[in-house]
């Protein structure tokens, strides 16, 4: 990420975005969430532009010179913004692109898959807390024409009881109850900064026993291709990139409760891999 | 026995299998879902090559210790399930 005055620019996924913002703290902010996230090498060509956050008034976001929400809210207006920016990246993303949070442990990146509100979030923010590298909360994206995982450090999405859970000094802000940014580094921990390949996908069931088992690969493939976001009309296409990615890959069933005693769990007990190239 | 092991199986167009783990996961491009198969299917599928479904009975016959017929009788069924899915296609003699 590059700041320069109140502009702040970065590279997500291949999308360029450029973001004005004119209350310094808010920008401050802002720079502290996206302070891992790549520099565009080219001009943004998108822009989003936040104003407002004065004596006088609500907060403005606009998307390209299309204003998208106005609010008295701060913490809404963020939320809105990465949700907006989240969309816009994934969109335009030509890869594959997977519903799933990722962390990493060397070169291996490990796909918990899941739908929104399947707490894979606050799973990926505890397994980088219990000392992953993280990825994304967000999803599993791979390039079509390598196969390797493509980095998508958003800045994690929790809920205030996720955060209350993983950052103990954490206190409502104004009784929002929406989803709040919080970066690795908020919760003591750090983003992959290396080319990744798939080394292990774990399919959580939030609500059970603490248990990790191995299951065949086969099983995942249905439900990664079912976690895939709109794949542009190259389904099958997708199908046989996913089985290239994870057939030198593990997988397991991994039933928890509390998302610090699974992360513990999978810290403890996922071997460590190395995958080849 | 059943008329389906009579009859040539080749996969359809629309099947796309891949081989992990040994088994076989299929993604059917007309309905845009996914077959995994276990472990006999997986065997069974290995040898739809055009060949008949008694050809692959007794193929399979070889490498089991059940009876023939029970054999003949659980290929039949396979075939009758995965050509009703749309994933195997009987060519002409």
């Amino acid at each position: 990420m590059s700041l320069t005055g109140s502009s702040l620019d970065i590279d997500l996924l291949g999308t360029r975005v450029r973001t004005t913002v004119d209350n310094p703290e808010l920008a401050g902010h802002l720079r502290h969430l996206l302070a891992n996230v790549r520099v565009p090498e080219e001009p943004p060509n998108e822009i989003f532009e936040i104003t407002g956050g004065g004596t006088e008034g609500d907060w403005i976001l606009r998307h390209n010179e299309v204003g998208i929400l106005q609010t008295s809210s701060r913490a809404s207006l963020v939320e809105r913004f990465f949700a907006a920016l989240n969309e816009l990246v994934l969109d335009d993303f030509r890869g594959i692109a997977i519903h799933a949070g990722v962390v990493a442990q060397g070169r291996g990146a490990i796909a918990i898959p899941g739908k929104s509100g399947a707490g894979k979030s606050t799973l990926t923010a505890a397994c980088v807390a219990a000392g992953f590298r993280y990825v994304s909360d967000e999803a599993l994206c791979i390039d079509r024409s390598t196969g390797d995982v493509i980095p998508y450090p958003r800045p994690l999405m929790l809920s205030a009881t996720s955060r209350r859970l993983l950052v103990p000094t954490e206190r409502s802000e104004g009784g929002y109850d929406g989803k709040r940014p919080l970066s690795p580094a908020d919760i003591g921990g750090r983003t992959s900064s290396v080319t990744l390949r798939l080394a292990d996908v774990v399919m959580a069931q939030r609500g059970s026993t603490l248990n990790l088992e191995p299951l065949p690969l086969s099983a995942v493939l249905p439900e990664l291709l079912e976690r895939c976001f709109e794949s542009h009309g190259q389904r099958a296409e997708t199908f046989e990139l996913l089985w290239a990615a994870v057939k030198g890959g593990r997988a397991w069933r991994l039933g928890y409760r509390d998302a610090l005693d699974a992360a513990a769990l999978l810290r403890r007990a996922l071997p460590f891999s190395q995958p080849s190239s | 026995m059943s008329e389906i092991l009579d009859r040539p199986v080749v996969a359809a167009p629309t099947a796309l299998a891949r081989e992990i783990d040994g088994n076989f996961t299929i993604y059917d491009k007309q309905n845009d879902r996914v077959m995994v198969l276990n472990d006999s299917a997986s065997a069974i599928w290995r040898l739809c090559d055009g060949r008949t479904g008694l050809a692959i009975a007794h193929e399979l016959a070889g490498g089991f210790a059940a009876p023939p017929g029970e054999i003949e009788r659980d290929v039949a069924t396979v075939l009758e399930e995965l050509t009703s899915s749309g994933l195997l296609v009987h060519p002409a003699h």
